[in-house]
């Protein structure tokens, strides 16, 4: 390849990989693969691609020199290899960890990983309980302060776990400190007379009051259903700590 | 000026490229729970949890958060080489590695942060569990 091909091929990736990011922030789809508080950093990035494509196109040497002509010098392998996460965001869409995941990771009932990170410095207890999270709830739970009866009101998808008997189910939902590759699945035991009759990874809106359920020997927020409503799945289905 | 980044983004991309791809395949395909059924005993323990952090390549700002997902289920040892040895070393950083330096120096910073992360770990293990 020469040069000026290879300076051309070089900004058009760039580019490419910049309108990319940017795109992935304007329709929100980046939360499927990190956390919110990162996402300023992608926008600085696809800028900062952007303004390196336009360089790099403005310096390509002319047509007919000799600088146009001669060999890029690098092999053209390179490139195409930043093409790959491109193509791979393009063409593999992106859908969020279900429960096929958890069969790698395992699912937590509870826990440390909740130490609070980033800038949810608001305290899970002071928010209304029927407006806590799975992660609230969890983080709650680890400081001992569990209050039995108050009302839970909680989204996340099924989970049957196999420590569990018949008419209980876990209520899921990944937490994402980072991005995904630090997905972290916490669960909620729930207490429901048709848990075998829902399906693993069916979202669903669980209401009822708190109790305190015993799992090998740890103390782990339950809801006594009252009510469970299967619901489509969220917007933003990750938690992000 | 900014060509020379271009240029680099491009010669250092690639590495990571490659090395996210192996990360994301080993995340996919790994079973943590087999990794923590061979990580008993105190040595034993230490070398899965410093097979995990290699093979996860978590970055280095969270990978407390994945370790306290541990802290139950495996010797404070092994915790303490999962938090040392997995920042400084990782599938990607070693392809990046070996891109800037010669072979014997990619040995040398692979090799040498794991032997002492190894014997300071297995030595916490046998002294604090006594």
């Amino acid at each position: 390849m020469n040069l000026r091909a290879y300076r051309t091929f070089q900004a058009m990736i760039l580019a490419a990989l910049g309108i990319y990011l940017l795109s992935k922030v304007y329709d929100g789809r980046i939360l499927l693969y990190i956390n919110q508080r990162f996402v300023i950093l992608v926008l600085l990035a696809a800028f900062g691609l952007l303004a390196l494509a336009q360089v790099v196109l403005r310096e390509r040497p002319d047509v007919g020199s000799q600088a146009a002509e001669q060999p890029a010098g690098r092999p053209g392998w390179a490139l195409w290899l930043v093409v790959l996460p491109l193509l791979a965001g393009l063409l593999v869409p992106a859908r969020p960890l279900g429960v096929s995941a958890l069969a790698n990771r395992g699912i937590n009932t509870g826990a440390g990983l909740t130490a609070r990170a980033g800038s949810s410095a608001l305290n899970s207890i002071e928010i209304p309980s029927t407006q806590r999270s799975v992660l609230d709830w969890i983080r709650i739970s680890n400081d001992g302060n569990l209050a039995p009866g108050e009302m839970a009101d909680v989204v996340g998808f099924v989970y049957h776990d196999g420590r569990l008997p018949e008419n209980q189910f876990l209520v899921g939902r990944f937490s994402i400190a980072c991005c995904v590759a630090d997905a972290v699945a916490l669960g909620m035991v729930v207490s429901w007379p048709d848990a075998a009759g829902l399906p693993d990874n069916r979202w669903v809106r669980v209401a009822g009051p708190l109790q305190v359920y015993s799992l090998e020997g740890r103390n782990l927020p339950m809801i006594a259903a009252q009510r469970v409503e299967i619901i489509p799945e969220p917007e933003q289905p990750y938690l992000f700590p | 000026m900014l060509v020379v980044t271009a240029d680099e983004f491009f010669e250092m991309g690639r590495f990571l490229i490659l090395g996210a791809l192996l990360a994301a395949l080993m995340q996919t395909v790994l079973r943590q729970s087999d990794l923590i059924a061979i990580g008993q005993g105190p040595v034993l323990s230490v070398l899965a949890l410093v097979g995990l952090a290699v093979l996860l390549s978590i970055c280095s700002t969270v990978d407390a958060f994945i370790a306290l997902a541990f802290a139950g289920t495996f010797t404070s040892g092994a915790i303490l080489a999962f938090l040392v040895y997995g920042p400084m070393v990782d599938i990607k950083s070693i392809l990046m590695f070996t891109q800037v330096f010669k072979p014997r120096v990619v040995i040398y910073l692979v090799l040498l942060p794991l032997l002492m992360t190894l014997i300071l770990t297995i030595l916490t293990n046998y002294l604090w569990a006594g």
